[in-house]
């Protein structure tokens, strides 16, 4: 097993634990705990990926989220991750892994040949060159597509699970750094609640070589003991390998767990991935901050590494990325590595700084050590084919030049404060020269930031300004602070510096292979041409340039290009201003935003109470709201107009059973009853009749239908209304808005009592005889039953309403009883219609028969524009009371015939074919596509018991219109003719229902 | 013939029974009532109101019980009276007592209701996933809440927290409801 820049005994990793993986088909060992970068290193593979637009060779440039070169499509069993960082994977038994971007290999990429053009691949090409003609850009975007983008999304199914879980805490803490650890010391103690989120799998990943930071043992000593502290509180809870993908307004945020940790348990139920959403009182940043890279020719080849990964992949995978090590830097702080180094016996060839001089503390250590340092000197380029193998270094006093062979360059061009978060919360950044970087600039409601993020990048010094930033919150709180232990040994700190550091080169340069975007291969040159075609403000230059929009969103490079562009235009970098990073802050699958809330639980589902008998007897279920109702029943020898003709012609020739419990029904209760009645609908309640019923419509205050059903009067001041089975929650909502606010003084009280009963309508000539079975006590004649009355009574002890109304047209009874004695009542109503050929019929049958009889159906036959004048029922409002809607219905244009449409009925010329729904209805005059359009069709159907198709239409005067034929067009543009009818087709005298 | 027909099917429950980690049942209970009284009668008036031993609840998001009956606070002026107990089938009468002859109304919803018990260990962790609510933060012993789980409208009760925690909910949405849960404590069976 080849590891050929593994160290022994060093990092984290478990070494007994070896792994076997594969990087584009070839066989790589690494051990359990090393992501792949890491495991790609260990292996000695510095070549990984090929740059997205001029298919340049890349390597690893950092550890973390912010990589911009690594990215792959990672196959374990039958998962697959698509542009995943591989520093953002941990290694798995038999991982496979493909570089993405390149053809036929990642070594020898054909695709490469494209530099050969490079000059003329500017900022735009594609928009300029491909944008005609246009009917080829179809063509174009294949071979594009072809040759550019990331991973490749599978076709089937994800096979991830996904999780979303809620959590609620008093402070929520991003990362989990010295930081972090010295800012939650004093709120645990405070009786805070914690919540620290750590995209690492450790806890402190930037602690881990804790001698080297801490100037003396005391120091050491009290971050220990704090940290332990910290982590072993009850009121500390750590979510390790999750990363922050957004913060909101009100301390609202979004984290996203396990992203990429495989799932290896054989709990096939553990989800892969959660997407947390927090809810906090405060949200402290203490993400730290991500090291910049060097501007110079060829500073994207691999063996370019910023300096304070190589220090992690040291200290946690015992993992150098090469032999010949330099550093170039502009500051102190990235002298860690060469410390780190030199813990282990590894020694590095030259540092180059572009300063003059360095912290005393690090030049007696090089110097002690022997390490060669060159001052005030700065790279002009790099030099290697798949790999750094020299660079060309020049004097920036004497611009003399000098070349020095190395494979392994480290770099640092200072740091950029994890600010995105500040600015997706709404916050906005200042231009610190002193640390090269902008800071956020914090109000009373914008997150706090510590360590790091706030542009304290030395950790000592980040410990003690945590802490008295947490103190001086609680003070503000108002809080008792004077009981808190404090921090001891972080007196004064000796400050380490970074230089303002900008090429004088790079003007002069304006190379193509100065990149200052890795990602999406944005270089120096690209900047200074979009600048000179007016590209001169960040966001503007930012779509031009597609600079920041990669995976990685520009983490190590958006401030960069701000300095580069503030240079070029000789302004400050709060001049130029800052990205206005958007969620979220790293990838995020559309599968765990989705979570649970798919397939099956996408949307709840309401069942009635005989909903399994339906199950065994075929049902075939439609979706109404959020009930799912039978649509038919189906038969092994039937198709479905089969089955809804037997269902129709059972109704119409014996009797037929519907589950109607969908219907929405509401009580409403109270001595002001009559009065909130008569103000919602337009009939008028004030002389109903206990046990009597109405079917009325209900109107918006615009005058226009959006709900109808029958009331009933049950007892004095007690009335049950229904409702169409979609609308009852609007209904309700309706009613109690008018009810609290407009009518506060009515002493009336709503409740809906929809999934109290269950509403079992036995429809057809002989409900009469099936009735008097089920209820021996009542007399069901027309004398002792009318039509639209109402009776209580009892069935095997258990209470039943009886309404008689007809949706059917034919002689019904509807039987309301509880829900819990709901499948109990239907098996008997069933055992006891055998001997009547009783059959139970769905909604599709029932919207035939009510069709038939012209009965409408809100929302079907009616859009929110119809008026019950134009659905013939102008007799239903009220002359002598007022009613919502009244007001508006007053107006000449609801009453002006020519202008209305009006629900008419429609038999087409061919009597077997069904007009399409939603067809347009026109005079015989007009052409498919020219003409007015008079009107719609509505609902359409066949009867089986007229034996012809007929349908409803809303038509522009169309009561004048009766027996006038019209020419029917539907969305596909056939046509047909049909006549004008009145709409009702059976029946006509409604003698069958009485 | 059994009369009563259980709104959730029970053999999805088979192994969720007892689990330690997690375990689901349905409660039944006969009696759910709804009631409502005139409010400024309620907090004017009267500190506790007293119904057949029960004490009425007018803090918010508290129950009392007392035997198999609870009652449960879901405004200011509107109760649920969750019983398996026929004594408490008189609190339909409450229009006999004096001092509540402001009451508004009293709806049987005795079918409308389906409750769900979970307990074990994990059921905390379960319902984290289905409702943005933060139950330990919110929900304490003899306490009650109206949220959306998995976008159900639903009420949550509570004897004690420690122990288990009741889910009651329409009728009609229990099945899914419960689909939701067993889905949700896959993980931990």
């Amino acid at each position: 097993m080849k590891q050929i820049n593994r160290l022994k005994d060093v990092g984290l990793i478990d070494r007994s634990k070896p792994i076997e993986f594969y990087f584009n088909g070839s066989k790589l060992y690494g051990f359990k705990g090393d992501t792949l970068a890491s495991a790609l290193l260990s292996n000695g593979v510095y070549l990984t990926s090929r740059s997205i637009k001029h298919h340049r060779p890349r390597g690893l440039f950092t550890h973390d989220l912010s990589e911009p070169n690594s990215i792959m499509q990672v196959n374990v069993k039958d998962k697959e991750f698509i542009n995943v960082s591989a520093t953002d994977i941990y290694i798995y038994p038999n991982m496979k892994v493909r570089n993405i971007n390149s053809w036929p290999s990642l070594e020898f990429d054909l695709y490469a040949l494209k530099r050969i053009f490079s000059k003329f691949f500017q900022p735009g090409f594609i928009y300029k060159t491909f944008m005609w003609p246009r009917l080829l850009w179809g063509f174009y975007e294949k071979l594009i597509r072809k040759t550019k983008g990331f991973g490749k999304l599978k076709s089937d199914d994800d096979s991830l699970r996904y999780e979303k879980k809620h959590s609620n805490t008093d402070i929520l803490i991003i990362g989990t750094g010295p930081s972090a650890i010295s800012f939650a010391y004093p709120a645990l103690q405070l009786g805070c609640k914690i919540l620290m989120v750590e995209q690492d799998s450790n806890v402190s990943p930037t602690m881990l070589n804790i001698d080297y930071i801490f100037k003396n043992n005391d120091q050491k000593n009290e971050f220990i003991k704090i940290k332990n502290y910290v982590l072993k509180h009850s009121n500390t809870k750590i979510l390790l390998n999750t990363k922050v993908s957004s913060v909101n307004d009100h301390n609202f945020s979004t984290l996203i767990q396990n992203s990429t940790i495989i799932n290896d348990s054989n709990n096939i139920y553990l989800p892969d991935q959660i997407l947390w959403k927090i809810r906090s009182e405060k949200i402290v940043i203490a993400a730290g901050s991500v090291e910049r890279p060097m501007l110079f020719d060829n500073n994207d080849l691999p063996g370019i590494m910023s300096s304070n990964s190589i220090s992690t992949y040291i200290n946690k995978f015992g993992v150098i990325p090469g032999k010949n090590i330099i550093l170039y830097t502009n500051n102190d702080y990235s002298y860690q590595m060469v410390f780190d180094l030199l813990q282990y016996g590894i020694k590095i060839n030259a540092v180059i700084d572009v300063r003059k001089n360095i912290h005393k503390e690090i030049l007696n250590k090089l110097e002690k050590n022997n390490i060669k340092i060159i001052f005030d000197h700065e790279i002009i380029k790099a030099f290697g084919n798949n790999c750094i193998n020299e660079i060309y270094i020049s004097s920036i006093n004497t611009r003399k030049k000098i070349t020095i062979k190395c494979n392994l360059l480290a770099v640092s061009n200072g740091f950029s404060p994890v600010n995105q978060f500040h600015i997706q919360s709404g916050g906005s950044l200042k231009y610190f020269d002193k640390t090269d970087c902008f800071i956020p600039v914090e109000t009373k409601f914008s997150p706090l930031h510590i360590g790091g993020s706030a542009g304290v990048f030395d950790l000592v010094e980040s410990i003690k300004y945590s802490y008295l930033k947490a103190i001086k919150m609680f003070d503000n709180q108002k809080q008792d602070i004077t009981n808190l232990i404090p921090i001891k040994n972080f007196g004064s700190i000796d400050k380490y510096t970074i230089s303002k550091f900008r090429s004088s080169f790079l003007s002069k340069m304006n190379s193509k292979n100065v990149f200052v975007d890795y990602q999406t291969d944005t270089s120096l040159f690209d900047i200074n041409y979009a600048v000179k075609e007016g590209f001169v403000f960040l966001d503007h230059l930012r779509r031009y340039t597609l600079f920041g929009t990669g995976i990685d969103q520009g983490k190590q490079s958006n401030d960069n290009i701000i300095f580069l562009l503030a240079d070029i235009l000789n302004l400050s970098p709060d001049q130029i201003g800052h990205i206005k990073s958007r969620p979220p802050f790293s990838s995020v699958n559309f599968g765990a935003i989705s979570g649970r809330n798919n397939n099956s639980f996408f949307d709840p589902i309401r069942r009635t109470s005989i909903h399994n008998w339906h199950e065994r007897n075929n049902a075939i279920f439609e979706n109404v709201g959020q009930w799912k109702r039978p649509l038919y029943y189906a038969k092994s020898n039937e198709n479905m107009q089969e089955s809804v003709n037997r269902e129709c012609l059972a109704v119409r020739n014996s009797v037929g059973v519907i589950d109607a419990s969908t219907l929405g029904k509401i009580e409403v209760v109270g001595p002001d009853s009559v009065d909130f009645l008569n103000m919602i609908y337009p009939n008028k309640f004030s002389s109903m009749k206990t046990g009597k019923c109405k079917y009325s419509l209900m109107l918006n205050d615009k005058g226009m239908i959006f709900d109808d059903g029958v009331i009933a009067k049950l007892n004095e001041n007690h009335y049950l209304i229904h409702t169409t089975s979609g609308g009852a929650t609007t209904v309700m909502d309706w009613l109690e808005q008018w009810l609290q606010t407009e009518w506060h003084n009515f002493n009336v009280t709503l409740r809906s009592v929809t999934d109290q009963w269950t509403t079992i309508s036995i429809n057809g000539p002989k409900s009469r005889i099936l009735a008097s079975k089920l209820f021996k006590n009542i007399d069901f004649s027309n004398e002792s039953f009318s039509f639209m009355s109402y009776q209580e009574t009892s069935f095997d002890n258990i209470p039943v309403r009886i309404f008689r109304v007809s949706f059917s047209g034919e002689l019904c009874f509807e039987i309301n009883v509880p829900s819990n004695y709901g499948q109990y009542f239907w098996n008997k109503t069933f055992e006891l219609g055998r001997n009547l050929s009783i059959v139970p019929y769905g909604t599709e049958a029932m919207h035939i028969l009510r069709a038939e009889k012209g009965y409408i159906i809100v929302g079907q036959d009616t859009d929110g524009s119809v008026t019950p004048i134009d659905i013939g029922a102008i007799k239903m409002l009220s002359k002598s009371k007022d009613f919502l809607g009244k007001r508006s219905l007053n107006r000449v244009f609801f009453h002006d015939n020519n202008n209305r449409k009006q629900l008419v009925g429609l038999i087409p010329d061919n009597s077997k074919k069904i007009i399409k729904d939603g067809a347009h209805i026109k005079t015989l005059q007009d052409q498919i596509l020219s003409g007015d359009i008079l009107g719609h069709v509505t609902s359409t159907y066949f009867s089986p018991i007229l034996n012809k198709s007929f349908a409803l239409g809303l038509v522009k005067n169309g009561y004048s219109m009766i027996d006038q034929k019209v020419l029917i067009v539907d969305m596909n543009l056939n046509k047909s003719y049909a006549t004008i009818t009145k709409p009702i087709f059976y029946d006509k005298e409604g003698l069958k229902q009485k | 013939m059994i009369k009563y027909s259980p709104s959730i099917n029970h053999i999805n429950l088979n192994k969720f029974r007892n689990n330690k980690d997690i375990s689901i049942s349905e409660v039944y209970f006969k009696h759910y009532f709804n009631i409502k009284f005139d409010r400024k009668v309620m907090y004017d008036d009267y500190i506790n109101l007293e119904v057949e031993g029960l004490i009425i609840p007018v803090i918010n998001n508290k129950i009392t019980h007392y035997d198999n009956t609870k009652l449960i606070w879901i405004s200011p002026y509107e109760w649920m009276c969750i019983s398996h107990s026929n004594r408490f089938q008189n609190i339909c009468k409450l229009p006999k007592y004096s001092y509540i002859d402001n009451f508004k109304s009293i709806f049987d919803l005795s079918s409308a209701y389906t409750t769900i018990k979970l307990s074990g260990e994990n059921f905390i962790n379960v319902l984290s996933k289905l409702t943005t609510l933060d139950i330990l933060l919110n929900i304490n012993s003899e306490y009650c809440a109206q949220t959306l789980i998995s976008n159900i409208k639903t009420i949550i009760w509570t004897n004690d927290i420690q122990k288990d925690i009741f889910l009651t909910v329409n009728r009609s949405y229990s099945q899914h409801l419960l689909e939701t849960i067993l889905d949700a404590s896959l993980e931990y069976i």
